[in-house]
């Protein structure tokens, strides 16, 4: 059926489906990040909960360093601030692209529209 | 019939997103899965260290070197583990401790699987209910 279609839909279709592409692979940055956010929310919490003197680790690559209570607080803290920006630059790419999405499929559906009938 | 095609046509297309979601929706609750189990794990094993640390001896183990090998090892200290906090921190803590943590952490993964499991089955629901709208359009007899 493609192939009766115009050039120019059968672009605009591919136009979408990449944009559909686009749109997961963002979603799924999304909530990859959120699950981000997530844990540091729950290691704050735990580390909260320590003695002022505990010791803690943090994971650098391969290697577990030795570091302080207060100095991991404001290390999550910044963690979680440079979350929640990323997150929102993404939602707002997020909304742009369903927002072209959604345009595009218009334009295809009154194109495509006497066609069908 | 075209406008019949349209509609089912339509409810293919939300049935299949519904279907993307849902197989997400459930590899991300293998992992959760996985983190409880490895959480249950933990604690058993923490557990034992602990028995072994009471009645007095160290205990004797092996630590792995890759591919399945392993040098002996004895556990110097049994009273203290170094527990994952999550988001790259760990902290030392007393066996006890250690327990606690790892148990608290099992209850938040729950919660969260739960929470998964309650969308898992809108998004059922919501298959259901479009399979329910195509039924409409077959023919009688079919």
């Amino acid at each position: 059926m493609t192939a009766e279609l115009p050039p120019q839909i059968q672009n605009q279709i591919a136009q979408l489906q990449q944009l559909q592409q686009q749109i997961q692979a963002i979603a799924m940055q999304k909530s990859q990040i959120e699950a981000m956010q997530k844990e540091s929310k729950m290691a704050l919490e735990e580390l909260e909960k320590l003695a002022d003197d505990a010791v803690v680790y943090r994971t650098v690559g391969e290697l577990v360093i030795k570091t302080e209570k207060g100095e991991s607080i404001v290390k999550l803290k910044d963690r979680e601030e440079t979350l929640s920006l990323r997150l929102q630059s993404i939602a707002r790419q997020e909304e742009r692209l369903t927002t072209r999405f959604k345009q595009l499929q218009e334009q295809i559906q009154q194109a495509m529209g006497p066609r069908v009938q | 019939m075209p406008e019949v095609s349209e509609e089912i046509r339509n409810l293919a297309a939300r049935h299949q997103e519904f279907q993307r979601q849902a197989e997400a929706l459930q590899q991300e609750m293998n992992m959760v899965q996985a983190s409880i189990a490895s959480c249950d794990q933990a604690i058993a094993t923490i557990n034992e260290l602990k028995k072994a640390g009471e009645e007095g001896k160290g205990a004797e183990t092996m630590v792995p070197v890759g591919f399945g090998s392993f040098v002996h090892a004895e556990i110097k200290n049994v009273d203290k583990v170094v527990v994952n906090l999550g988001a790259g921190f760990s902290a030392e803590k007393s066996t006890d401790g250690a327990i606690e943590t790892l148990n608290r952490r099992k209850e938040q993964l729950k919660k969260i699987l739960e929470q998964m499991n309650a969308s898992l089955t809108q998004f059922v629901q919501g298959m259901q209910a479009l399979e329910a709208e195509a039924a409409k359009f077959k023919p009688e007899g079919a």
